[in-house]
């Protein structure tokens, strides 16, 4: 390794520096000698602007995306470009519909509370300190970004005043937390030059008051009529509970001087946040509370956007779908995160495929067929979609199936039309599986706000849906609906651009003509639905139907045709619509559907990593002698002493004394030599015995294992392999 | 299970006999064997043999348990011995399952009736082999316990002859099981009090570099697998990913050198050393500040540490908006040095800056808990498996370092005391009085007299030899103006015995000798910090 040794070298002392300025060595510069100065003095905007200016630009692009060439290197750079490009505008494009749901998200809690602060005055709460919780909900990750919300609501949009925001981190003492509330209500407002006035008091005492003394903000207030103070504290759950109270009195005592307005952040419940206060304090807040809308909803919307939408021309495959959403469901719970996940799934697709380039331009025949090369088609030819196509073909249109094998301007064409196909089926889903939704929020809400589009999603893909429960249950809750709930239901679809929304619209009003007609109190009812009945016997039920079908009058008949056709051509069209997406020709390119990059890039296993390489190194060195044994191959003293080491780790008791363990190690390594008579000055046992510290050090820095504080000489053991 | 072991065929040729680990290996393998259970095999063919056959044969020492150990390389070596393995799944490996199962149950029923006619035939076929195999090996152990010169081995001895009676250790490796059985606490390890003759840091690290990697060709391979990713790397940080490897082995040039491709384009690079022990969080932030506004920068931000981060946002947001980043390379970002939940927060809050890439190595296998989710969806991390298998050098050494080097170079047997260590000392004198103090700066310095004139190496101990009589450091706390009377000299060497900073003795006037328990080294730099703190 060349290389090693300039490192080595470079780095010299720099590697017992804790931190420090990475400046290449001249060595490393020689392709690029100007930059050096930029690198080691970064104050120089200007030259570095120079120098990026003066690079080829084309070498600059291929810098900034850092896109590799792929199809074996038969890509040219061009396409490679062309690629990033796609990747950067349909990203972008997702990206700023993700952001502009995100910001809705949260926009009813905000109106809310930035009204609530604006209003709040002291004839309105009289004596009592303003104050709104907010229930946060348990995403901590996202309580940040709310409040943050909050704070350029009130601020800067609404301008109601100054807001000043705690953390628990701020919780140590009341002298801080007044501190920091003085410091953010008054220092950004007078910006730069008046800090010094803001400073001087912070280096001691000023000349009347104290740097935490609350009249100061009294002061500022005089300047800023009108403007209100709201202190707001983000995790009210874990700030100090005593500094709480305090500071609750404080601002108390100063309501009349000072509009105070408190707002507490609650990601539990009120409940357990009035248990933690005194009544006595509890009966100087007055106040209102405010929802955060929860976490499955703002997903779903988000969900709804960023994927099942039409506009969205890559999609989430089932396999990587239902990845993400069990990490969201079990673990990170986060908007956030799931838009990172879907950037990931973007930006590996058009990384490391190269036929992802075709989604750049679906609507551009020419220069799709102007990008495609012959490799492109080479491996279009290599799609497991492909094959099925051809195979397909065969039957009806040998001639065509030919054609799509051997010349690329068919298979161009078809190419195309696949794109469209692909388009088409991403549309009707999402036409379908918004309709689906709206049946069941009108048929059975529970259910519709018990499972969430997204966990559906996958189990469309697979074309399974319409076998499942969920489907099964709202078609046939559809088929019991009552007059009332159906006309509903049928003015609901009739709305949403579909198909069929006419035919909806006129089942409506005919729906509503036997309604008008029928004398009967109750609505109408279909022979399907049975009255609520605890009698549940089967003969029971069946003299009941019996009994039902002989009392239904003849728009109860009529109503049924209606039902029994209008499901009917629901189910048909679910059942058309919620086909598998596999057997769409290209599916691989609109569809991302590999699970190996996600889990193992956001959901990884360090320590099981670390113990296979320690107990089977073969498997990360891929050599012959430490393979040998295969799946159980045990110690060998061939593998790395780390891993010699590790072994007769795993097999010692929880005590471990070193001799023991040395003496072991010393009969793996050595294998047959270790026979012979150890001699003390033997500069190979000598050696041997270096190894076995820097092993055992290694295990240590790993934190396997600690030195025994109770017994001299042996180890303690940490950590049990698989545990 | 019954009738199998009827049919125990007739015991195997003797030079067809497997090794001891081989069968462990068949027994752990096999299903519903009890062996996960209990202890190993071998430890059952100690435990089986007759006991007084083990004491009457007094060479049966540790070297008789590094054979065994040594049969599985020496068989592993060949490539038949996988077929002979595989015959060998016979009579011996029954009749030891058979004596596992046995072992077993007296563990659980602590019954002590005979072997019935099923064990006792397993009993004999292993016996047989065993005399068979373990013979030469004992006569060949006997030869050289003879030549050998009785020294340092002889206790180690007697330590491995007690270890053997106790009950077997385990043979399961993996899972809960193997934690309730290592941890039940009967199996004591060892007494041996036997232990390795030290090293000293010199021919350590020459002994170290001597060496070559085993499979250098086979790591050099997998780095280049690593670096085949670095524009997959440069790809995900410029899209707002922050990156975290993990694995085995040290990172450590993986990630300068890829650096050093970064910084070739010009983008501005800082490093953190996380290992390195007295980093703090703050040198971070002041690195960056002065990585984006250069040297001599001058800008001094809050006291508080909460305040200097929100400047150095500041700072970067107006660096982003010129397009301009910073690649903050973080290695061994669970160093201890960085294992607070302060400072993690605020790297975070660092790295969730758009106009800074951190990449980052961790290697402890229980990085993750640094991190709460909402540090976590700061940082923002894509994880890559970055296996090098490469040796920690740097990082162990630095992370020796706080504990004092010879403590792992002689296996910690050097410093029990020291394990307080010196780095200890220092903490504990920066919160003294002056006047303590000077007090162990007279000590430390008269201690280190003594020792220069006898001429003592850097890793020698301070003991009693090298001590300072009570009497004259009385008179030099007197002369300093550091006590003005006895008791106040006592108090203050209270704190120090309290701390065990110093060890006193009466000597054999009968006069109180008091010195400081650590190697000169340390004494040095102790002495060091005092008069330059």
């Amino acid at each position: 390794m060349d290389n090693d040794s300039v490192l080595n070298d470079e780095a010299g002392s720099l590697e017992h520096q804790a931190c420090y300025i990475y400046t290449p060595t001249s060595d490393a510069l020689q392709s690029t000698p100007k930059k050096r100065k930029a690198v080691s003095t970064s104050r120089t905007p200007t030259s570095k602007r120079e120098k990026v200016d003066s690079q080829n630009c084309d070498g600059d692009e291929t810098r900034k995306h850092g896109f590799p060439t792929l199809l074996r290197d038969l890509e040219d750079k061009d396409t490679v470009k062309a690629r990033y490009h796609a990747f950067d505008r349909l990203w972008r494009d997702v990206e700023r519909r993700t952001n502009d749901v995100l910001a809705q998200v949260n926009e009813e809690t905000l109106e809310a509370v930035s009204t609530f602060v604006g209003e709040s005055s002291p004839e309105r709460y009289g004596e009592k300190l303003p104050t709104g919780l907010i229930l946060t909900g348990p995403n901590i990750a996202a309580h940040g970004i709310l409040f943050e919300q909050i704070n350029t609501r009130i601020q800067n949009v609404d301008r109601h005043g100054r807001v000043a925001i705690l953390t628990s981190k701020d919780s140590s003492n009341l002298k801080n937390v007044l501190k920091k509330v003085i410091r953010l209500v008054t220092e950004i407002q007078s910006g730069e030059d008046e800090e010094d006035e803001i400073l001087e008091p912070q280096g001691g005492r000023s000349t009347s008051r104290y740097n935490y003394d609350p009249e100061i903000i009294q002061d500022w207030c005089l300047n800023h009529p009108g403007s209100k103070v709201v202190v707001a504290i983000q995790d009210t759950e874990a700030f100090d509970p005593a500094v709480l109270v305090e500071l609750i009195s404080i601002l108390y005592q100063y309501v009349h001087k000072i509009p105070f307005i408190l707002l507490l952040g609650i990601a539990t419940s009120e409940e357990i946040f009035y248990e933690k206060l005194p009544h006595s304090t509890i009966r100087l807040l007055r106040g209102d509370r405010f929802d955060v809308q929860r976490f499955e909803e703002s997903m779903e919307q988000v969900f709804e956007e960023a994927v099942l939408s039409s506009q969205s021309l890559l999609k989430l495959g089932p396999r990587v779908a239902d990845l993400i959403f069990e990490r969201q469901k079990d673990h990170t719970r986060s908007v956030g995160s799931f838009v990172m996940a879907l950037k990931y799934a973007y930006m590996t697709h058009f990384y490391a495929n190269a036929l992802s380039v075709i989604l750049g331009f679906v609507d551009d025949e020419q220069s799709l067929n102007k990008v495609l090369s012959d490799a492109h088609c080479e491996a279009i030819r290599n799609l497991p979609s492909f094959k099925n196509l051809v195979e397909s073909t065969i039957p009806t249109f040998p001639w065509r199936a030919r054609d799509l094998l051997t010349s690329n301007t068919s298979l161009k064409s078809a190419v195309l039309s696949a794109s469209k196909e692909c388009q088409r089926y991403s549309s009707n889903l999402a036409e379908a599986v918004n309709l689906f939704r709206k049946l069941q929020s009108v048929v059975s809400p529970q259910q519709a706000s018990e499972i969430p589009t997204y966990e559906l999603y996958s189990r469309i893909l697979w074309g399974e849906f319409t076998t499942r429960p969920a489907f099964r249950d709202a078609i046939l809750t559809t088929k019991k609906a009552g007059s009332e709930k159906f006309l509903l239901l049928l003015n609901t679809l009739a709305e949403l651009p579909s198909e069929f929304s006419s035919s909806f619209a006129e089942s409506a009003s005919k729906v509503e003509a036997l309604q008008a007609g029928k004398t009967k109190k109750g609505g109408l009812i279909t022979e399907f639905a049975l009255p609520d009945s605890h009698r549940t016997t089967v003969k029971s039920g069946r003299v009941r139907l019996d009994e039902l079908k002989s009392g239904m009058t003849s728009q109860d008949n009529d109503y049924n045709k209606i039902v029994t056709s209008t499901v009917q051509t629901l189910e048909n069209y679910f059942k058309e619509r919620f086909k598998p997406y596999t057997n769409l020709f290209l599916h691989e390119i609109f569809f991302y559907d590999l699970k190996s990059p996600h889990s193992q890039v956001f959901a990884p296993k360090p320590r099981p990593s670390i113990e296979r390489a320690l107990s089977r190194p073969g498997d990360y060195l891929g050599c012959d002698c430490c393979n040998a044994g295969g799946e159980d191959a045990g110690i060998e003293g061939s593998q790395p002493y780390s891993a010699i080491l590790y072994q007769l780790y795993l097999e010692s008791p929880a005590l471990i004394g070193i001799y023991d363990l040395w003496s072991a190690f010393r009969v793996v390594s050595l294998g047959d030599k270790a026979d012979e008579e150890a001699d003390e000055d033997d500069e190979e046992e000598k050696e041997l015995q270096a190894q076995f510290y820097r092993a055992l050090s290694e295990l240590r820095y790993l934190g396997f294992l600690k030195y025994s504080k109770k017994k001299t000489d042996h180890l303690v053991k940490l950590a049990w392999k698989g545990l | 299970m019954k009738r199998k072991r009827e049919d125990i065929p007739p015991a195997p040729a003797p030079n067809a006999t497997p090794s001891r680990r081989s069968r462990v290996k068949d027994l752990t393998s096999a299903p519903n064997t009890p062996s996960r259970t209990n202890g190993t095999p071998r430890k059952v063919a100690f435990l089986a043999e007759p006991s007084e056959a083990e004491l009457g044969r007094s060479p049966r020492t540790p070297r008789q348990k590094q054979v065994d150990l040594n049969d599985d390389t020496t068989d592993g070596g060949g490539a038949d011995s996988l077929i002979v393995r595989n015959a060998n799944r016979s009579a011996k490996r029954k009749s030891v399952r058979n004596m596992i199962q046995r072992s077993i149950r007296e563990d659980l029923l602590d019954e002590e009736d005979g072997f019935d006619d099923e064990d006792n035939l397993a009993q004999r076929i292993f016996d047989d082999e065993d005399a068979g195999s373990s013979e030469s090996d004992s006569d060949e152990e006997r030869a050289k316990a003879v030549s050998s010169t009785p020294g340092k081995k002889a206790p180690g001895r007697r330590g491995r002859k007690k270890k053997e009676k106790t009950p077997p250790p385990v043979v399961t490796v993996e899972g809960p099981t193997a934690y309730f059985e290592q941890s039940r606490g009967r199996g004591k390890p060892s007494s041996t009090t036997a232990t390795l003759p030290p090293l000293s840091p010199k021919t350590y690290f020459r002994l170290l570099e001597k060496h070559g990697d085993k499979h250098g060709t086979d790591i050099e391979h997998l780095a280049s697998l690593h670096k085949a990713n670095y524009d997959q790397w440069a790809f995900e940080l410029s899209q707002g990913f922050n990156i975290l490897l993990y694995g085995y082995g040290s990172k450590r040039n993986l990630l300068m050198e890829y650096v050093k491709k970064e910084a070739a384009m010009g983008s501005t690079v800082v490093v953190v050393n996380g290992y390195v022990g007295g980093l703090t969080i703050r040198e971070i932030l002041n690195m960056v500040t002065t990585a984006v506004l250069g040297m001599n920068h001058g800008v001094r931000f809050g006291v508080n540490i909460n305040e200097m981060i929100e400047g150095v946002l500041q700072l970067l947001d107006e660096y982003k908006d010129g397009g301009k980043f910073i690649t903050l390379l973080v290695h061994s970002i669970d160093a201890a040095a960085l294992r607070t939940s302060q400072a993690q927060a605020l790297l975070a809050q660092l790295a969730a800056h758009p106009a800074v890439r951190l990449i980052a190595s961790s290697d402890n296998i229980l990085a993750a808990m640094l991190w709460d989710s909402s540090t976590l969806t700061l940082f923002n991390f894509v994880f890559h498996d970055a296996t090098t298998f490469i040796h920690y050098d740097l990082e162990i050494s630095a992370a020796d370092e706080s504990e004092g080097i010879v403590d792992v170079i002689t296996g910690g047997t050097a410093g029990r005391s020291g394990k307080s260590g010196a780095k200890g000392v220092k903490y504990v004198l920066a919160s003294l009085t002056g006047n303590a103090k000077s007090l162990y700066r007279i000590l430390v310095a008269t201690q280190l007299g003594s020792m220069e004139d006898e001429g003592v190496g850097k890793d020698k101990m301070g003991t009693e030899a090298y001590g300072v009589a009570y009497r004259t450091l009385y008179q030099k706390g007197l002369e300093e103006f550091i006590c003005s009377s006895e008791l106040v000299l006592k108090t203050l060497l209270k704190e120090f015995y309290d701390h065990r900073m110093v060890m006193s003795r009466k000597d054999l006037q009968g006069s109180e000798v008091i010195w400081a328990p650590f190697r000169k080294e340390e004494l040095e730099s102790i002495l060091e910090d005092i008069m330059l703190g």
